[in-house]
């Protein structure tokens, strides 16, 4: 062990690392695409992407599959008709055809719900790497308040929010935010506190990095896996406080389509005419439940812990 | 010791770092003084615990925070860092003092490409001077100097995608991509296996000879130490116990706690007996014995050594002995 005179080791540096590249590479291709590999082997979940897949096609291409004027077009004479060849899901109390207010209703709602994901996501990175970096006092007063909001049920949260700053689209992603905010935040602390340890934070550190540089190239990036995860899941919550929102009155306003006020203003005729609640009430529940399988899916994918 | 001062690059006076905690005042680093000649490679030997490490997170400022630098000079180039404002400190550092850490494996971010992150190194404190594709450029010919192959596509590499060796070649490459003229190592090959580690030492070792970088070697391995260290300070408890040079030391060690260290080694020779091993654990630095830290896992412990805390003494040729039973000169 204790020599004294200098040796050189008996293999010269480099030569050893040098690996056989096939190998390797095999091990790198399959690191890669293993996310997709275990997602492609949950069915449920693959199915629940193809479903969100079309539905936002079906967004994006409205006023390709129907006509972007027969949204409002009122037509007394076909008032509540039965689904068939001129109006494939029938037509509602003002006789306007329900498949093409579906079509242009998923406009609202993904838009809704996009937008309210992307805020929240925004606000709560933001107050999440606050508390989870700075700790502190500033991390025990922001998580105070975080828990007082999650004590209260999101969607009487955001039905009071939306009473005090009145309704309307802009103002129900707003709401929708704001109630969505404190769940965000509590994930994005809570991953920050465990990346804020790692040896590689404390290299950054030690190579002079400043605290925004440490924040922005070494934290939110090896928190994206969580946050991605708490997005998915909670994309159906926000459709469905959207829809719900929307259904009493709090939401969109008419006659701008949309699945909860739809269904709200079908309410009447729900005995005489049920096409009227069954069309938008079907496309809330495939597309909630399409999101909910697709989050689970990239959940289970992505959790470490049942990897094989 | 004295005769060194003047050309050392770092020297370190009476640093004492401490933790407060709800237990009481934890003594991480008690009162160490080191002396980092330029050039040369300096060991800081001693178990986990003994402060070892705490001794290069304060000259790092990394101290995190119920810890503290309470006491003492940390004088780089003469100038003391800690009376540095954090942002002059923050230029220093990965600049001119670099820093290998003990686990290759969680010491670069996973969700980076490896060549990516030791380019951030090199801009974090060139920005203005060195564009990005010139900066690729510079690390390219340094992971050819720390002898990592196919340098092109490693750069493109993620850390998960490199074996334990290649990492720490790669935080290696991080910690002289600036330069430095001190690079402080803590434990660089511990969680490496020994052929890798002959190798990682070697590659310093050749660095040190092309740019003249001087070295702070923080192990418990004394094979590393007799390796690449020129002098080493043996800490116990956070204070330095035993300061001589590498030679010296093998040949002559003066403290009970070295000898027990020396001892502990497995030897070629030996076939069949039992490995020595110093009795008892690091105390807890709570609840430090009276007199000597070391009495109470000494082997040769006398009234004295109970009664009064040994000083730091001269044993001659500044070899620096800290127990009561050496005096002044020579041994008893």
């Amino acid at each position: 062990m204790m020599r004294w005179k200098e040796k050189e080791p008996a293999v010269p540096a480099g030569e050893v690392t040098g690996r056989v590249p096939t190998e390797e590479e095999e091990f790198i291709e399959k690191e890669k695409f293993e996310f997709w590999h275990r997602f492609c082997e949950n069915k449920t979940a693959l199915l629940g992407l193809v479903v969100m897949v079309i539905i936002i096609l079906m967004a994006v291409f409205a006023n390709v599959i129907a006509d972007a004027e027969l949204v409002t077009l009122q037509d007394i004479s076909v008032r509540s008709q039965g689904p068939g060849a001129g109006h494939l899901f029938g037509t509602d109390g003002y006789g306007r055809d329900i498949f093409t207010r579906v079509v242009f209703g998923a406009r609202s709602s993904l838009f809704i719900a996009f937008s309210t994901i992307f805020i929240s996501c925004l606000a709560g990175i933001l107050l999440g790497v606050l508390c989870g970096y700075r700790g502190g006092t500033v991390d025990t007063i922001v998580m105070r308040i975080v828990d007082v909001f999650m004590c209260l049920p999101p969607l009487l949260f955001s039905l009071s929010i939306v009473a005090a700053i009145g309704n309307g689209m802009g103002n129900l992603i707003l709401a929708v935010s704001i109630t969505m905010t404190p769940y965000f935040t509590r994930v994005v602390r809570a991953t920050v506190l465990s990346v804020n340890s790692m040896d590689y934070i404390e290299a950054a550190r030690a190579n002079g990095a400043t605290d925004l540089h440490i924040i922005m190239r070494h934290i939110i990036p090896n928190c994206m896996g969580p946050i991605i995860v708490e997005a998915t899941i909670s994309l159906s919550t926000m459709i469905m406080i959207a829809a719900s929102l929307s259904f009493i009155g709090m939401g969109v306003q008419p006659p701008t389509p949309e699945w909860g006020a739809m269904l709200s203003d079908a309410r009447e005729y729900m005995r005489d005419a049920p096409w009227m609640v069954l069309a938008p009430g079907l496309a809330i529940v495939i597309t909630s439940l399409s999101f909910n399988l697709l989050g689970d899916g990239v959940r289970d994918a992505m959790d470490p812990r049942q990897k094989k | 010791m004295t005769e060194q001062q003047t050309e050392s690059l770092l020297s370190i006076r009476n640093l004492h770092t401490q933790f407060d905690t709800k237990a009481g005042i934890v003594r991480a680093v008690d009162g160490v003084d080191i002396e980092i000649p330029a050039g040369k490679t300096v060991g800081l030997v001693g178990e986990s615990g003994c402060g070892n490490s705490m001794t290069a997170m304060s000259v790092m400022g990394l101290v995190s925070r119920p810890g503290k630098v309470t006491e003492g000079e940390i004088l780089f180039h003469g100038e003391d860092l800690l009376t540095l404002s954090a942002k002059e400190r923050r230029q220093l550092c990965g600049n001119r003092i670099s820093i290998i850490f003990q686990e290759p494996m969680t010491s670069l971010n996973p969700v980076e490409t490896v060549g990516k992150q030791v380019r951030e190194a090199i801009l974090i404190h060139n920005k203005k001077e060195i564009g990005k594709e010139e900066a690729k450029e510079k690390v390219l010919t340094l992971f050819r100097q720390v002898g990592i192959p196919d340098p092109e596509r490693r750069f493109r590499s993620y850390p998960h995608q490199l074996s334990g060796g290649l990492r720490q070649r790669v935080m290696i490459a991080m910690a002289m991509a600036c330069r430095p003229d001190l690079l402080i190592a803590d434990e660089p090959t511990t969680a490496l296996d020994v052929t890798i580690e002959a190798q990682i030492l070697w590659l310093m070792k050749q660095l040190q000879k092309e740019q003249g970088t001087s070295i702070l070697m923080i192990t418990h391995n004394l094979g590393v130490v007799a390796e690449i260290c020129d002098y080493v300070y043996v800490m116990y408890a956070g204070q330095v116990v035993e300061y001589a040079d590498v030679h010296e030391l093998f040949r002559n060690p003066l403290h009970p706690y070295t000898r027990g260290l020396i001892q502990s080694l497995p030897k070629m020779q030996s076939g069949g007996e039992r490995l020595y091993n110093i009795k008892g654990m690091v105390p807890d630095l709570l609840k430090l014995p009276k007199g000597c830290r070391f009495a109470p896992r000494c082997e040769a412990t006398c009234e004295t050594c109970v009664a009064q805390e040994p000083v730091l003494t001269d044993c001659g040729g500044g070899h620096l002995v800290r127990c009561c039973r050496m005096k002044e000169g020579g041994e008893t």
